[in-house]
């Protein structure tokens, strides 16, 4: 936990810092006329001062026999954001019916180890239920392959 | 009198099938996510948000009001017969609750939380009815320094009262209002932190953030958790409460009434914060603290009240004032602008339709709210038993259709995934993005009104302490952050004490 503390910290740090010299590049103008920038840059300051305040009691505090350790089921976390990944890359291509095929049918099966029949027989409902939905509120999801039907 | 006209002409508003209509899907809705663990009304607002783009604005907003109120409601079932909250404003109704429950008293615990929601939902709709207008009146006299001044304090209070660290609360205010900054610079048309690329110069959209922060980071977090709950499956006899128990807890409903609808009105403040200041007051007004913990009707009766009242009272700083003072508000907000409806003092002039129409709107779905939770328990239960493996997928696939037929873009998709990681880790390091969107929403308010102030006062700060209303503000705020800063210096000097003592 100090670890992932220390490294939101550092990253919010960072930002912060970030944050400063693209605000100076965009021009801050002066207080009576304040520029693109100006905003920015104090926002930019204010992160860096409260990221400090954050981070020196995290790394005054040693580190009692604290063991860093990620979560258990981490992996199924990533998998997750990989499948969300997989089905956005693929949605313009292969249009929104396969795509959410693909979507529940893993999910199902990798995420909450499901049986394939019951994954399949879930899958076949939110296929339904996005047509359906798609139809209703005339949402223009890509069609993609699918674009002849 | 002017109100009781306005109320009238709200009623005649919201009793047309249409928005009757509306009003109940909102409370039914807001039911079953109050009932179903892991999600709550923020993301369910944000979820339902593209939907309501192609009704009338009235209507959008008296189902989107339904929710948030409604949440209110079910979330006790779920604390009383799973000791599970089903939306963070029912935390505290678990401890006597669930108690209550196990000892074979879930019925009346039910019904008092029912009753003592709809008692308080009434106190606090009062409130607004006969408040809000005077106020409205009031701020039609802020200009820019006022405005700036109040969307500070209200992000300052976001910060102390949503987080348990003021400096994590804060970090979240600046992260969002610095998201807000991506896109054109409101003043002087420049594209800022966008390089180049065409979506991002549009600046980022609210729906994505926020289902990415609520929706998707809630799915994440919970692929880790096993969601299996114990239920008390016992059945429920008597779904009331005996003259013993209504004279145990009416006060606490009473008080919790009130109290709720005054921190609901503070930024920040919101149903959380009331229920947890109600069972504190209850258990130190009470002659038998000792009961608390083991299934005391107070315990159940007070946050209940207060929560209800609190998410009304919430909707006074929003329709008055234009401020959302918590990220379910905030929803609402995005929702008002979506629709091309500015919230605001002019919203009664110039809007008097939204104005009373979601005001008339509460008293009645406040009724159905009562038919729904009491009669309709039953039903509630059987939702329970739906396995959450089946409810995840499906929320996952709302999200992504309601992302996307907010701009018909991919991109947005990719914002709300990337968005949905990030919230993951928020939670995982206890920091809580609900003040990051309560930021984000007031970020464009903050920032013209900041830049129109220094204008008008050729860059001397000191115009926000020449005018009476923005003064007092900034005086409140500077007393806050003083107050924090000596606590934090108390706290510091008080350890190195003991560090000295121990070595």
């Amino acid at each position: 936990m100090r670890k992932g503390r220390v490294f939101a910290g550092g990253i919010l740090l960072a930002l912060g810092i970030f944050i400063c010299q693209q605000a100076i590049q965009l021009s801050l103008g002066q207080a009576s006329r304040p520029g693109p920038g100006f905003v920015p840059f104090g926002l930019g300051s204010i992160l860096i001062l409260l990221s400090l305040l954050y981070l020196v009691p995290i790394l005054q505090t040693a580190e009692r026999g604290e063991t860093s350790r990620v979560p258990s089921k981490f992996h199924r976390t990533l998998l997750a954001v990989g499948i969300l990944c997989l089905f956005n890359g693929v949605l313009t291509g292969l249009g929104y019916l396969i795509s959410t095929f693909l979507l529940f049918i893993l999910w199902l099966m990798l995420i909450e180890r499901k049986k394939w029949q019951l994954s399949l027989g879930l899958t076949c409902l939110a296929l339904v239920f996005v047509y359906v939905f798609n139809l209703l509120f005339s949402v223009q999801l890509p069609k993609g392959l699918l674009m002849a039907f | 009198m002017e109100q009781l006209t306005g109320l009238f002409y709200g009623f005649s508003i919201a009793l047309t099938w249409q928005n009757l209509t509306y009003c109940l899907l909102g409370t039914l809705v807001g039911t079953l996510v109050g009932v179903l663990p892991g999600l709550g009304p923020a993301a369910t607002v944000a979820l339902l948000l593209p939907i309501t783009f192609k009704l009338p604005p009235v209507s959008a907003i008296i189902m989107l009001a339904g929710i948030f109120y409604g949440a209110m409601y079910g979330g006790s079932t779920t604390s009383i017969l799973l000791n599970i909250p089903g939306e963070a404003a029912s935390v505290v109704t678990c401890i006597d609750g669930y108690q209550m429950a196990l000892q074979g008293r879930a019925g009346p615990a039910l019904a008092i939380a029912a009753i003592g929601s709809f008692i308080a939902g009434t106190i606090g709709i009062i409130g607004l009815n006969f408040l809000a207008p005077p106020l409205a009146e009031f701020a039609v006299q802020f200009g820019p320094p006022e405005y700036f001044a109040l969307t500070l304090f209200g992000l300052f209070l976001a910060a102390y009262l949503a987080s348990s660290s003021m400096v994590k609360g804060l970090m979240m205010v600046v992260l969002g209002l610095m998201l807000d900054e991506i896109g054109i610079d409101p003043i002087m048309g420049v594209a800022r932190f966008s390089y180049g690329v065409l979506p991002l110069q549009e600046g980022l959209d609210f729906v994505p953030l926020a289902m990415g922060l609520f929706g998707i980071a809630e799915i994440l977090i919970n692929t880790e958790r096993a969601m299996k709950t114990q239920l008390v499956t016992e059945r429920i006899d008597r779904l009331f409460f005996t003259l013993r128990d209504w004279t145990e807890a009416k006060w606490a409903t009473l008080r919790g009434s009130v109290l709720g609808f005054f921190v609901g009105i503070l930024p920040g403040g919101g149903a959380v914060i009331a229920s947890l200041i109600s069972y504190a007051v209850e258990k130190r007004v009470s002659r038998n603290p000792e009961k608390f913990g083991k299934g005391a009707i107070e315990g159940v009766a007070g946050p209940e009240a207060a929560n209800n009242s609190a998410a009304t009272g919430s909707f006074i700083p929003l329709l008055t004032l234009g401020i959302p003072g918590n990220a379910t508000i905030a929803m609402i907000f995005a929702a008002l602008l979506i629709h091309g409806v500015q919230p605001g003092p002019y919203l009664i002039r110039e809007n008097p339709e939204i104005f009373w129409g979601v005001i008339a709107s509460m008293y009645i779905g406040n009724g159905f709210l009562l038919v729904l939770n009491l009669p309709l328990v039953g039903m509630w239960v059987q939702v329970l038993r739906v396995p959450y493996f089946i409810l995840a997928p499906f929320i996952l696939l709302l999200c992504i259709v309601g992302v996307y037929s907010t701009r018909n873009n991919i991109f947005d998709i990719w914002v709300m995934i990337f968005f949905g990681g990030v919230g993951y880790f928020f939670r995982k390091l206890e920091f809580e993005p609900g003040p990051l969107i309560l930021a984000f929403v007031l970020g464009a308010i903050s920032e013209r009104t900041f830049r129109q102030s220094l204008l008008m006062s050729k860059g001397s700060p000191w115009i926000f302490f020449s005018r009476p209303i923005s003064c007092a503000l900034m005086v409140m705020l500077l007393a806050l952050v003083a107050l924090q800063v000596f606590f934090m210096v108390k706290r510091k000097t008080k350890s190195l004490d003991q560090f000295r003592g121990a070595g």
